[in-house]
């Protein structure tokens, strides 16, 4: 598990985990929805961070320690700075954190990147 | 020694000074607002530095200098070799002497706006874009 670097973000975005049913809908327009698990998955984190050359090479680490997507990263207070608490409290414990896609970068000026980075919080097969 | 306006000049590309009225150069720099969460005062980082200019020439037909000024507003890019129109221009706070108070700076002439007015002279009021760094100090 690798230790995604402690930067303070300057946007967050949170999504609640989902749960696994599904809708079936009959001709005549009355269904009925069924459960298929009891645990919640694919709960989604976007951050942004403003960040130097330094700052920067340090995230796309944690991406190239991680294999990117496979293992699970944990994440630091200051990544979830203010809302740590709020974070821990609506993110169930059986999930872990991943990176979801590749961290992306927008140059801004000589030094200064402004970095996207999305995570999902996977429910394991043996979580 | 404190200065006045009889110490300060225009130079024009390699020319002789132009006669000007006024000038003033404002140079500004981007602050770019790298606040993150959790916190509650503002964090700023230097961003990129931009400079505009103005001046007031005296409109004199006979001047050649002042006249390709005024005339480079007219000039197109085919004009200047394909690239872009840049004139190098000289802001002297302290005469045309080197050192401290003098500035230079490539530049397009963004405006000129000539007028006439009863009992007063011929005047000409451009303004320039400063293009890339500025070299000269205070």
């Amino acid at each position: 598990m690798a230790d995604f670097p402690a930067i303070c973000p300057v946007s967050r975005r949170f999504k609640a985990a989902q749960f696994p049913t599904k809708r079936f809908t009959s001709i005549s327009g009355a269904g009925t929805t069924r459960l298929y698990g009891s645990k919640g998955f694919d709960a989604t984190l976007d951050v942004q961070f403003l960040v130097d050359d330094e700052h920067l090479v340090r995230i796309t680490d944690n991406w190239d320690e991680s294999y990117g997507t496979y293992l699970p990263i944990t994440l630091p207070d200051a990544v979830v700075a203010s809302n740590g608490e709020l974070l821990d409290a609506i993110v169930p414990d059986y999930l872990e954190w991943h990176w979801a896609e590749p961290p992306s970068v927008e140059s801004l000026n000589p030094g200064l990147h402004r970095v996207t980075v999305k995570l999902v919080a996977h429910l394991e097969i043996n979580g | 020694m404190i200065l006045t306006g009889a110490d300060g000049l225009l130079k024009y590309g390699s020319g002789t000074c132009v006669k000007v009225r006024n000038w003033s150069l404002n140079i500004s720099r981007d602050a770019i607002d790298v606040s993150c969460l959790n916190t509650y005062d503002r964090e700023y980082v230097a961003g990129l530095r931009s400079a505009t200019g103005s001046a007031t020439l005296y409109y004199d037909p006979t001047q050649t200098t002042d006249r390709a000024l005024l005339n480079s507003i007219f000039a197109d890019n085919s004009d200047c070799g394909g690239t872009t129109c840049l004139e190098t221009v000289s802001f002297f706070l302290n005469n045309c002497a080197s050192g401290p108070g003098n500035f230079e700076a490539e530049a397009i002439i963004t405006s000129v706006s000539p007028a006439v007015e009863v009992g007063a002279a011929t005047a000409v009021q451009i303004s320039f874009q400063i293009s890339g760094p500025i070299d000269g100090t205070f």
